[in-house]
């Protein structure tokens, strides 16, 4: 499975790179916010990644739901609601890898 | 690969009333009782038992830690698994699952996983008031406390988040040391990977198709090596999928007595965690017996595939099953293509051959554990028992054969883990 490294889009490498340096340091919070921007960014450039798609297979799920929402309606581009300010170790490796995943998903739809 | 059952107890209302029999409750848990025990003398190496509440008809398995005490009573070798203990703290006191499941450990003489999960449902966050999107946090900050209880002496206390406790020494201790083998559900498929890094064992119900798994088990291990961050005081190192079982002497045999359980198992599954969303439950008032055999079975799979997003592969070819599906790989019988369709869906359901031939794919993608769910729906009781006595005689025997490789394989993953191991695969 791909690595952060493997990400062909630079803005989303970097993103997910730092995130993934954030949660080896202990700063979950930081994570959380590197992630959901990946995948706030992901939405903007591929949003046909999180609808099903026939032909690849793929199951890409909606975001989860862990402290923090991409709102997408009644807005001109998605936002990142935070619902804490705080976020634990295992919030921030579930946004990471949802992000990872994401990002790996609509890269083999190119 | 070893092999375990999983209990939901599922108890459907009967079709033509309105309330279950005054009996019907007691019926499922003896059966479920003498079908463990049964299980236990031909070799199973596991059983998972769930814990629900409030989701009538799928799942009338609310207090795990009795049912799984009276199993150990009847068992001698199989490993008793919580499948898993709710640990955010408004549902379940960390110091509470601290002193069950070690108490279960000290009766069952070390026979404890430690399964772990945090619920999904609106039914069971709501009914204890639990933030839906605070709960991953409590199932951390619950399961880290509960850990520290269960080695600690004495536990040091916790000013956090959501539990609040002074110092104390959280008594009995279990027997397993530092404490029993720790799991976790995966329902999403991210939880896998989160996982590995967190030192537990997967208890997956991601439908994964043979070729999936095979990556997906590979990078799980990869992970558990080179990001680790165990919350245990001992990492387990597994990944296990839950799945529909039956077996029987002919295919179409299997399909027949399968019918009123997989379906219905889908069916439930889908009702409290999709469609509940939409439509609440009315507690005490529906009948998802009847309606389920009121709709055509397409109709409930499509409605779950569009709800929530997983292409389950219900024939309308959406899935990365289904891209094989019209290949020369699919069996050309319509018995022979229905058990294919729901093997690539991870079901374990068919003759011996069949089932066998099935599950070798998942052998050779290294899962661990294979957990089959056979009580669920309308199966009868005398059919479970038949099928676990067929897969125990005709299939279990070459799997375990040939675990020592898988074994082999695991020991390679593993090598240069610096965190202490506590797992029974």
């Amino acid at each position: 499975m791909p690595k952060p490294a493997d990400i062909k889009n630079e803005k989303l490498r970097e993103l997910l790179s730092a995130a993934q340096s954030a949660i080896r340091s202990g700063d979950f919070t930081q994570s959380v916010r590197q992630s959901t921007e990946a995948v706030r960014q992901l939405l903007i450039m591929r949003p046909d990644v999180f609808t099903a798609d026939p032909l690849a297979g793929t199951r890409q799920a909606l975001p989860p739901v862990v402290g923090a929402r991409l709102v997408t309606e009644n807005v001109t581009e998605p936002q990142v609601i935070f619902d804490r300010e705080k976020f634990t170790m295992a919030e921030a490796m579930t946004w990471y890898q949802y992000a990872l995943e994401s990002v790996i998903t609509g890269e083999a739809r190119d | 690969m070893k092999f375990g059952l999983f209990y939901e107890l599922q108890l459907p209302k009967p079709y033509d009333k309105e309330t279950w029999d005054a009996e019907d409750e007691h019926r499922i848990v003896k059966e479920a009782l003498e079908q463990i025990e049964f299980a236990d003398s031909l070799g199973f190496d596991y059983v998972f038992e769930v814990e629900h509440h409030f989701l009538e008809e799928y799942s009338h398995s609310s207090a795990p830690e009795v049912f799984l005490a009276a199993a150990s009573q009847r068992t001698k070798r199989i490993r008793l698994g919580h499948g898993i203990v709710l640990t955010p703290p408004p549902v379940n006191h960390p110091a509470r699952i601290a002193e069950r499941v070690a108490m279960l450990d000290l009766v069952s003489d070390g026979r404890v996983e430690f399964g772990t999960g945090e619920s999904s449902s609106d039914m069971e966050l709501g009914g204890f008031n639990v933030d839906r999107a605070a709960k991953k946090a409590m199932w951390e900050e619950g399961l880290r406390e509960t850990i520290k209880m269960m080695t600690g002496e004495p536990y040091c206390g916790v000013n956090g988040d959501y539990v609040q406790m002074p110092e104390r020494n959280v008594i009995p201790k279990p027997l397993q040391k530092p404490h029993p083998p720790l799991w976790v559900a995966c329902s999403r498929r991210e939880t896998l990977m989160v996982a590995a890094r967190m030192g537990l064992g997967a208890l997956s119900f991601a439908f994964d198709s043979p070729e999936e798994a095979t990556e997906r088990i590979a990078e799980y291990y990869r992970l558990v090596r080179e990001e680790p961050f165990p919350i245990g005081k001992a990492i387990n190192p597994a990944v296990a999928i839950v799945s529909t079982f039956m077996c029987a002497k002919t295919d179409e045999e299997a399909l027949m007595k399968a019918w009123l359980g997989g379906p219905f198992f889908a069916y439930s599954l889908a009702y409290y965690y999709v469609d509940a969303a939409q439509t609440p439950h009315r507690p005490g008032k529906q009948h998802l017996w009847r309606n389920f055999l009121n709709t055509p079975l397409e109709e409930h799979m499509r409605r779950l595939e569009q709800r929530a997003g997983i292409p389950l592969g219900a024939g309308t070819g959406e899935s990365q099953s289904q891209k094989i599906i019209g290949t020369e790989e699919e069996p050309k019988s319509e018995s022979q293509r229905a058990l294919w369709r729901a093997a690539r869906r991870g079901a374990t359901i068919g003759s011996p051959e069949f089932v066998s031939k099935s599950l070798k794919k998942y052998e050779d993608a290294h899962l661990d554990l294979m957990i089959l769910v056979a009580q669920c729906g309308m199966v009868k009781h005398d059919d479970i028992m038949e099928s676990i006595e067929l897969f125990a005689k005709e299939v279990m025997p070459e799997f375990k054969e040939r675990h020592a490789k898988q074994q082999e394989w695991r020991r390679e993953q593993l090598r240069g883990v610096e965190y202490p191991i506590n797992s029974t695969i």
